[in-house]
């Protein structure tokens, strides 16, 4: 059973329908179960939106020691950002800072990046589908694993133990994504 | 990398199509069509409910239901969104994007009651334009009401308001296979901070070269997909062998 982190967000269908797709089932959770081994934290929106409707469901604290128990948990576009600690999208608002690191706007011509994008370090994905503004900025940058290039090159992937985030939808980007969700996830799960 | 999106007009019927926004004919089925797009290598799908200004809304929410179930690719709906249920409505259905268009125009404010609930990246403004001497006008309600307002200046007004994405429909080129309206989205590309995505008049290869030479960021085609005249893979291809950058 994975558990889906409700942050307020609209379309978790989709992302649904690629683990179901993948064999396994899933549970949309507003607040915090009493147990889960492992989580996804997706997203779409604004970053000081979602991470106010975390905190106000109490998932802010028990992600934290979540993260630091072991559970797996990965987080898909704007839950990739929220892993870290502030987004220059809201001011003062306060991300999970389970990652070290900001958010900041992305430095291109035409902003929101929409569309496929090739990634860099990723042997399972060639390609990958992005939508987004913003990109992280790690404290610590030997946790990129996988870079992509629109404007300027900068994370498409973060991985620190059992917690990994992606800025591309794994659910959007074909079978090749549902694979690397797959892998991601891990197939004992 | 430039995107090319194969574009599904739908009304209870199933997908249509028409020329210049007339006489519609059923060229298949939705999530029929949508699977065999995908398969070829389709970047996105817009699915528009052309009917929906008039009717119920219904037909497509079924529509992105069952899509999203089978196709693991971003997809636009729009047609009738009026109010920010609408929209959510749509997302929950399956949809990635919203394409509002006549709502926005009557009531701006909608866009970006969108983008601050949805994110930017999730609104699209959609925008019929028809030329007219020295630039083109925007024309609402399923391309029936010319609203006496300047496409350009609209379109920079709607990216202030919070739009992330410009679908812009030339009504003069739509379904008549003759080439898109390049000048409009040259002015309109280099103008915006927005991906544009130019709609109407693909007729083949050629044509959509050009109007990604032109700035557009990305290509919506109907009739040349819905007819088989060329595959969404052999038209990738043919981009890239013009020097497109292109997934393939």
């Amino acid at each position: 059973m994975i558990t889906i982190v409700d942050s307020g967000t609209s379309n978790l269908r989709s992302l649904q329908n690629a683990l179901r797709r993948l064999g396994w089932e899933s549970e949309v959770r507003q607040a915090p179960p009493s147990a889960a081994s492992t989580l996804i934290l997706p997203g779409v929106g604004a970053f000081g939106h979602a991470a106010e409707s975390l905190q106000l469901n109490g998932w802010h604290e028990w992600l934290r020691s979540a993260a630091a128990s072991g559970a797996r948990l990965v987080g898909i576009c704007l839950g990739m950002q929220l892993l870290f600690e502030s987004s220059e999208e809201s001011p003062g608002a306060e991300g999970l800072g389970i990652l070290k690191g900001r958010v900041r706007r992305l430095n291109a011509r035409k902003v929101p990046h929409i569309g496929w994008a090739r990634l860099r370090g990723v042997d399972a994905l060639p390609w990958a589908y992005f939508a987004h503004s913003y990109v992280a900025e790690p404290a610590d940058p030997s946790i990129v694993s996988g870079w992509a290039r629109y404007g300027e090159e900068w994370p498409a992937v973060v991985r620190a133990g059992n917690v990994a985030g992606v800025q591309f939808h794994p659910e959007k980007s074909q079978g090749p994504g549902l694979a690397y969700l797959r892998t991601l996830l891990g197939d004992g799960s | 990398m430039k995107r090319i999106i194969p574009c599904l007009d739908v009304n209870e019927d199933g997908v249509v199509k028409g020329v210049r926004f007339d006489r519609l004919r059923r060229v298949g089925d939705p999530v029929a069509l949508a699977e065999r797009y995908d398969a070829e290598g389709a970047d996105e799908l817009v699915f528009l409910d052309i009917a929906a200004t008039i009717r119920g809304r219904r037909p497509l929410l079924d529509i992105l239901e069952r899509v999203a179930e089978r196709v693991f690719l971003p997809v636009t709906a729009g047609g009738g969104v009026r109010r920010i249920e609408d929209a959510r409505d749509l997302l929950l259905a399956g949809a990635d994007k919203v394409a509002i268009n006549t709502a926005a125009v009557q009531r701006p404010e909608l866009l970006s009651e969108a983008a601050s609930r949805f994110g930017a990246q999730c609104v699209v403004l959609a925008v019929d334009v028809r030329r007219r001497p020295g630039g083109w006008d925007v024309v609402t309600h399923a391309g029936t009401y010319p609203a006496d307002r300047d496409a350009l200046e609209w379109c920079a007004r709607a990216e202030r308001l919070g739009a992330g994405e410009l679908l812009v429909t030339s009504m003069d080129a739509d379904g008549t296979r003759s080439g898109y309206d390049l000048e409009l989205y040259r002015l309109l590309a280099a103008a915006s901070g927005l991906p544009v995505i130019a709609s109407g008049g693909a007729g083949g290869a050629e044509d959509i070269h050009d109007v990604l030479e032109a700035g557009a960021d990305a290509a919506l085609a109907a009739s040349i997909f819905h007819e088989a005249l060329m595959s969404v893979g052999q038209l990738k291809r043919a981009l890239a062998q013009r020097g497109q950058e292109v997934r393939l």
